[in-house]
């Protein structure tokens, strides 16, 4: 074989595995949609908030294997929100009775490890979301969308807190929830969410693409 | 020429390349594996941490499945393929290494980015190294950074989580694998310097190698030209070639030993050699070769001998043998058939005998009888024939020289020239070679003077051998010498030798014939125009007799001055003291002339009145130097001897004059105090005693004594006592000539057989047997055995033109060669032996009084 052919063969390989990695980084880099949260703590909301102590939800699909990373920057975010703020996180739960509930639902919908995983931080209360009701409330359409409300119930941050799809690491969203728990005004207040859709549709009218 | 270190240079170069490729290939080949290893990696961690993506309740398969199976098999299988069809080419590795680094951004993203996976590039990295290539660790550096540099731009959440990322995030990430990529470096260029070495010493080791195989083979190659050489000069060579092994096991048998033998080489290979040799010899081998393999005792390696060797038919026959041993045992054995030789050896030997005989006992006569002749037996003749007498003599002289130089050669050249040597005081030759050529100096009107001598130079010679050299010298000087002047000889020593010299004052040697001066028939003249005489042979035989002796000889001349020729002989370790002059009173008498040595001055006195009553002229010695001195300025018919001399005793004394020709054969009565514990001296009957006298002295015994002596010397003196010699002849007219010779001295007895000799011993009693060896009824020495009671102290004097050999001469008092005897030197032989025969017999009668 000459090495013309060979040169040429090389060329060929190099540029899809190019094009393979520029598409695995579009994908990874392609936000979800985001939330059109209210401003104000919705009052319709079942979880629990304590007087005076800023609230922060976390709403995870129970199987997205991308939402990984982000209970993983909750992980480490609650070094700061300790004492501070109250820590939801709310499992998607399609199939479960009406209601939020603190235990895995008995068909094993959110018997995950990323169910274990929120369970196991401290200071973190973990609960099931039936048909997706509290996300509604919140306008969460993709997992690993947080919310922050401050103790005057405004809302002060919203969006992900990975830096994109299923990828741990400093990201805007940490850095912007660690200012808010220390008291200062985060550098962003809205930033991309990267994980898996929360509805089955793509027209779940709960959802706020200008945060995309 | 070829720098050696060029050279080295670039065989390490190769060797490098070499080793790199190999490095390389096989580097290229983990990779391969490890490719196909990490897809599965890639695929195994997609399934496990992100095998789905969800809408809600519907989920699909997650897109990293679909990489790591795509993307992962892309970065996996082209570099296998590349390792499988082109390992250790520059692309594959080019392509491995851009893979392993992708291989790791694909990980990273297929784990979430977990800091972990982090690892795997740096752990690509060091597999990179592997390859000990620089350019490779700064591909893969590249890699990552376009990687950081377009996601940091495209996508630069993806890499730091935030839009912009600061500057020092991305120095960081490039500063670690700078850090790494240093040390590898590093490392990569030691393993270079590594590889370079060893392929360096690999080169000099492979240049060495093929130095040594090179060498190798032109030894190889030099080998077989010897072999075949050597096969050549064995199959071509006229003589008999064998190899025995240490038993004697035969291992090699050349073309002319199977035609010595009539064996053919296949019967004689493996067997024992002695199958080539006869009773008893074949035993006597066996036991040669037990000895020396026990002793390491050489009798016969490296000596040529000659042996008796047998035939395939059964036949014995001479062979000359000679044997060398060779590494490993080989003994070499090189045979020549010598039956021809021998053969002719034989009728040689016999023909210089006939030659020998038939041409020396003719000439003897006419020398003699021409000599006879000339000194008047026939009376007074007139001067015209006393002329052609003496042409006729000097004519028989020259004929007698051709024949006895051709008869030297021969012996010379055959080996069998014998020499007696004896360590003896060489003035003494010089003067006997003197006095014996005074006469032939005479005819061409030359004297002969001795200049400067080394009296105490004793030298280990042949007397008569040296006789002969110095009268070739001394003819050649006096052919070649202008009439009225002199030829000189003197002798001095040079380092540990004596140089005897002979000058004359002739025309020189021209130099054309310089070169050729010592070979044989050498003349300065041309046959045609030779104005001297001789055979040409004399200054070749003087040369092998003084080479034979462990000296040379030269020469020095001058045109128109003349020449020196010299020869040197080694000085002998015993010397004699340089011999003084002394001066004795004489007295004047009528009787014998008597020599008194005695140191007292009184007691000389005392027997000097003692023997002058009888008519004897006495000379009184004080010392043994005194009376050497004496002895060779008169003839003396007895001399009395006190055996306590000063500075040397009488009985050495008289032991050198037995040793010397002049005086061997002088009566001697011991007059000493000490007399009879002389007699007991062992050589006491060797020397010749007459009487051994003690004092005080008995005029009567002393003149008995002496009388005794001096009949003995002089049984030809004029007492009517005459001696009786029997002369074993077959030629009539040579036994006339020696009856003519001797009758001044002796009557003559002529036997002209073995049986008529016989028969005159068993009937009458002779004082000197004079025999032929070769007689028509025998051999001369056969008589020896037949001496009756009567004769049997007799002296033996072999009288023969074949010279006898050492044993003979072994066996008798004296040996005359025809032809190389004069009338004279017959005389004297026989007037010696009368003198002592007389003195033995008696001392027999005095025993037994």
């Amino acid at each position: 074989m000459s090495s013309t052919v060979r040169g040429v063969q090389a060329a060929v390989w190099a540029i899809g595995v190019v094009a393979g990695f520029v598409c695995l980084a579009d994908y990874e880099s392609t936000a979800g949609r985001g939330a059109g949260s209210p401003p104000s703590w919705p009052a319709e909301s079942q979880l629990e908030r304590v007087a005076n102590q800023p609230t922060l939800v976390l709403f995870a699909h129970a199987r997205c294997p991308c939402t990984r990373a982000s209970i993983g920057e909750l992980e480490r975010l609650m070094v700061h929100a300790k004492h501070r703020a109250t820590v939801h996180v709310v499992m998607f739960d399609p199939g479960s009775a009406p209601g939020l509930n603190s235990s895995p639902d008995s068909v094993g919908w959110t018997d995950t490890n990323l169910w274990g995983s929120a369970n196991a931080i401290p200071g973190v209360r973990v609960s099931r979301d039936p048909h997706r009701r509290e996300a509604a409330l919140f306008g969460a359409a993709t997992s690993g969308q947080v919310v922050f409300y401050d103790a005057n119930q405004h809302l002060q941050f919203r969006g992900g807190i990975t830096g994109s799809r299923g990828h741990a690491g400093g990201n805007a969203g940490s850095f912007a929830l660690i200012d808010l728990l220390r008291g200062r005004a985060p550098a962003t207040a809205a930033t991309p969410v990267f994980g898996c859709s929360l509805t089955d549709s793509c027209c779940d009218p709960t959802v706020d693409d200008r945060t995309r | 020429m070829t720098d050696p270190d060029n050279c080295i240079r670039n065989k390490a170069s190769a060797v490098l390349q070499s080793h790199q490729q190999h490095l390389w290939s096989s580097t290229d080949r983990m990779f391969g594996v490890l490719m196909l290893l990490q897809w599965l990696g890639c695929i195994a961690a997609a399934v496990v941490i992100s095998p789905l993506t969800w809408e809600g309740t519907r989920s699909a398969p997650h897109l990293h499945l679909w990489a790591a199976i795509l993307l992962g098999g892309a970065l996996a299988l082209y570099p296998t393929y590349l390792v499988i069809r082109h390992a250790g080419s520059a692309l594959t590795r080019n392509v491995i290494t851009v893979a392993q680094v992708l291989f790791g951004s694909l990980l990273i993203h297929l784990t979430g980015g977990r800091i972990e996976t982090h690892f795997h590039v740096f752990g690509s990295l060091a597999f990179i190294a592997i390859y000990r290539q620089r350019s490779l660790l700064l591909l893969a550096a590249a890699v990552v950074v376009v990687d950081h540099l377009a996601r940091g731009i495209f996508w630069p959440q993806s890499i730091y989580g935030v839009l912009s990322a600061p500057l020092w995030r991305s120095l960081e990430h490039a500063g670690w694998v700078v850090f790494e990529l240093t040390f590898l470096i590093l490392a990569t260029n030691k393993g270079r310097r590594e590889m370079w070495t060893n392929a360096d010493r690999e080169a000099r080791l492979d240049v060495a190698h093929r130095e040594v195989e090179q060498k190798v083979e032109e030894r190889t190659s030099e080998l077989r030209l010897a072999e075949a050489r050597t096969r050549a000069i064995l199959d071509t060579a006229a003589d008999g070639i064998v190899t025995i092994d240490e038993r004697g096991i035969v291992q090699s048998f050349n073309p002319a030993a199977e035609q010595i033998f009539g064996y053919t080489t296949a019967e004689v290979i493996g067997n024992n050699v002695t199958m080539l040799m006869p009773a008893p010899y074949e035993s006597e081998h066996d036991g040669y070769l037990a000895n020396y393999l026990d002793t390491g005792d050489k009798k016969v390696i490296g000596i040529g001998r000659e042996v008796v060797g047998r035939r395939k038919d059964g036949s014995s026959f001479p062979l000359d043998l000679a044997v060398s041993e060779s590494q490993g045992g080989i003994c070499t054995g090189i045979v020549r058939d010598i039956t021809e030789r021998q053969a002719v050896d034989r009728m040689k030997t016999e023909f210089i005998s006939t030659v020998s005989h038939e041409l020396r006992t003719p000439l003897t006569s006419i020398r003699g009888s021409l000599g006879l002749l000339r000194g008047g037996i026939a009376g007074e003749v007139s001067a015209k024939a006393q002329s052609l007498i003496e042409i006729a003599e000097k004519n028989s002289d020259r004929l007698v020289r051709l024949v006895n130089d051709i008869l030297d050669i021969e012996k010379i050249e055959s080996g069998n020239m014998e020499f007696r040597f004896e360590a003896q005081p060489v003035v003494e030759i010089v003067h006997d070679a003197c006095k014996a050529n005074e006469s032939f100096a005479a005819q061409h009107g030359v004297t002969i003077e001795i200049g400067e001598t080394v009296d105490d130079a004793v030298c280990k010679v042949d007397h008569d051998r040296i006789v002969q050299v110095l009268t070739n010298l001394i003819s050649n000087a006096a052919k070649f010498s202008p009439s009225g002047s002199s030829v000189r000889l003197s002798m001095h020593r040079v380092d540990d030798k004596l140089q005897v010299e002979v000058t004359d004052r002739g025309p020189g040697i021209p130099i054309e014939f310089q070169s050729r001066i010592f070979g044989k028939f050498a003349q300065a003249d041309s046959a045609d125009t030779r104005e001297s005489e001789g055979t040409g042979l004399g200054l070749s035989i003087s040369k092998a007799i003084v080479e034979k002796h462990g000296g040379e000889v030269g020469f020095r001349t001058a045109e128109g001055q003349g020449t020196t020729f010299y020869f040197t002989v080694p000085l002998a370790n015993r010397e004699t003291s340089a011999r003084p002059v002394a001066q004795t009173p004489s007295t004047d008498g009528c009787g014998p002339r008597v020599l008194v040595c005695e140191d007292d001055r009184d007691i000389g006195h005392l027997l000097t009145l003692m023997l002058q009553p009888a008519g004897a002229i006495v000379d009184v010695a004080a010392t043994a130097g005194e009376a050497r001195e004496l002895l060779s300025q008169h003839d003396y018919a007895v001399m009395t001897l006190d055996l306590m001399l000063p500075g040397e005793s009488g009985l050495n004394l008289l032991r050198t004059l037995r040793a010397d020709a002049a005086t061997s054969n002088l009566p001697v009565v011991v007059v000493s105090a000490k007399a009879s514990e002389g007699r007991k001296e062992p050589d006491c009957e060797a020397l010749g005693v007459i009487d051994w006298l003690g004092k005080p002295i008995d005029q009567d015994g002393l003149l008995d004594s002496v009388h005794a002596a001096v009949r003995s010397a002089g049984r030809s003196a004029a007492n009517g006592d005459r001696a009786r010699v029997l002369h074993l002849e077959d030629n009539e007219d040579l036994a006339s000539i020696v009856a003519d010779t001797l009758e001044p001295v002796a009557t003559v007895q002529t036997a002209r057989n073995l049986a008529e000799a016989r028969r005159l011993l068993s009937t009458e009693v002779f004082d000197v047997l004079l025999l032929d060896l070769e007689l028509p009824d025998g051999c001369g020495l056969d008589l020896m055995s037949l001496l009756g009671k009567s004769n049997a102290a007799t002296p033996v004097v072999i009288f023969s033109a074949r010279e006898p050999t050492a044993d003979i001469t072994d066996r008798v008092a004296a040996s005359l060669v025809k032809s190389r005897t004069s009338n004279e030197q017959l005389v004297d032989t026989i007037t010696s032996l009368l003198r002592r025969h007389a003195a033995v017999e008696l001392q027999s009668h005095q025993t037994e009084a």
